[in-house]
């Protein structure tokens, strides 16, 4: 059963009394909120996830509460808190769904200290997964949304969890976020994907969440290993260039700026990535179009992903 | 500089396509090292040398010309090394 199957009523209700529970990768969220208006796009953005009846432990417990702050009484604001953590400061309540989806990241940069963190998109075919890295605004989550709507499995828009015993990335399969002009381009692309609520005056300007594309519901949780890292940087109007990086400069790239908790985990943090590293092909690439880039994903996965030397061990394909 | 010294106790290391990864327990950071240099640290995680006993032994293992250029370029290696972290006094 999916988190779809329930009635909008029946969701509601359950978001107010016990909670929502939600699994992603290995992470268990549970989410309570007594506010109507984030119980439809909440359902919505994460349908095809499995429903869970009661869970007796979560991983991070968020509560959504509305509150009216003295100086905007006539309008509506909620705070997204995590108990004994983190409360956000209040925001108009048509943030409510851009505020929960950060606090839902924020929950795991902040407190998952058994696996390394980098910030970068992960999407995956036959088991194999390039992870999207770049500077803020070069275009990750747009692109990783573009690449999700043409058959690439998306385990992240944002955030890259390694496993340090097996060097697997976390399914996380989270909503996309995306902001500003991306949300039109992407809407563009996909007629019939679900968004949420634009939020309008967040502080990074608007944004909106997409629902992740999820092809085989049953393979939503699935790891996948690493085969190639891209740093992408989007230049409008410039030519695609592609050129490989050494692993030893993709290495101290993804240490020093994608690396969220990569200092705090020491000798773990040094070996997991080395071993994400190890056999990957790792590439920079340069884009002026959105089209570009699918082509260039589309048409060189199996050199990618290495497909070409081996044969894969998952066919999610079939 | 005459004074001997050598690599700090436990770095770890990883190596591809004559490109070094070095991870430096002592202060938690890991530092890109091209061919040279990370001979050169190598080297010092053997033995402690001076800058001269290095530029030596690098000109021998590298197959490189034992000039004045490759030891002006080990003696600023060197500093960077010790700015880094990666090398202390053989004394202390």
């Amino acid at each position: 059963m999916k988190l779809s199957d329930l009635s909008t009523a029946g969701f509601r209700d359950r978001l107010r009394r016990d909670g929502v529970f939600v699994r992603t990768g290995e992470f268990v969220y549970r989410i309570q909120s007594q506010v109507a208006y984030l119980a439809e796009p909440f359902q919505q953005l994460y349908a095809d996830f499995q429903f869970i009846e009661h869970c007796e432990f979560s991983d991070f417990h968020l509560e959504v509460s509305e509150c009216r702050p003295l100086s905007e009484w006539f309008r509506p604001h909620v705070t997204v808190r995590q108990l004994g953590h983190f409360e956000t400061t209040p925001v108009p309540v048509d943030q409510s769904v851009a505020y929960l989806e950060w606090s839902l990241n924020r929950c795991v940069f902040a407190q998952v200290y058994n696996r390394l963190l980098l910030h970068g998109a992960v999407l995956a075919r036959e088991g194999r997964a390039v992870v999207i890295a770049g500077n803020s605004g070069a275009g990750k989550s747009t692109l990783a949304a573009a690449l999700a709507l043409n058959g690439w499995r998306l385990l992240s828009d944002e955030l890259t969890v390694v496993s340090p015993t097996d060097g697997s990335l976390m399914s996380l399969a989270r909503p996309v976020a995306l902001k500003n002009q991306s949300i039109e381009l992407i809407q563009s692309l996909a007629d019939d994907a679900y968004f949420g609520p634009v939020a309008v005056t967040t502080a990074k300007g608007r944004v909106a969440h997409m629902r992740a594309p999820v092809s085989d519901p049953s393979k939503i949780a699935e790891p996948a290993w690493p085969a190639c890292f891209v740093f992408v940087n989007y230049q409008a109007g410039k030519d695609i260039t592609v050129q490989e990086v050494s692993r030893a400069q993709a290495f101290t790239r993804l240490a020093e700026l994608a690396g969220i908790n990569y200092g705090v985990l020491g000798e773990l943090g040094f070996d997991t990535l080395s071993r994400a590293v190890d056999s990957a092909l790792c590439l920079d690439l340069e884009y002026g179009s959105l089209d570009q880039a699918i082509t260039f994903f589309d048409s060189e996965y199996s050199a990618i992903l290495g497909l070409d030397q081996e044969t894969p061990a998952v066919d999610e394909h079939g | 500089m005459s004074e001997k010294v050598q690599a700090q106790a436990g770095l770890l290391w990883r190596c591809w396509d004559d490109e070094f990864v070095v991870y430096n327990p002592a202060s938690g950071d890991s530092h890109y090292l091209d061919y040279l240099s990370g001979e050169g640290l190598k080297g010092l995680e053997r033995r402690s040398m001076t800058v001269s006993e290095l530029a030596d032994e690098l000109a021998s293992s590298c197959d490189i010309p034992r000039d004045g250029k490759l030891q002006q370029y080990v003696e600023q290696m060197l500093a960077s090394f010790s700015d880094l972290g990666l090398t202390r006094s053989a004394r202390s």
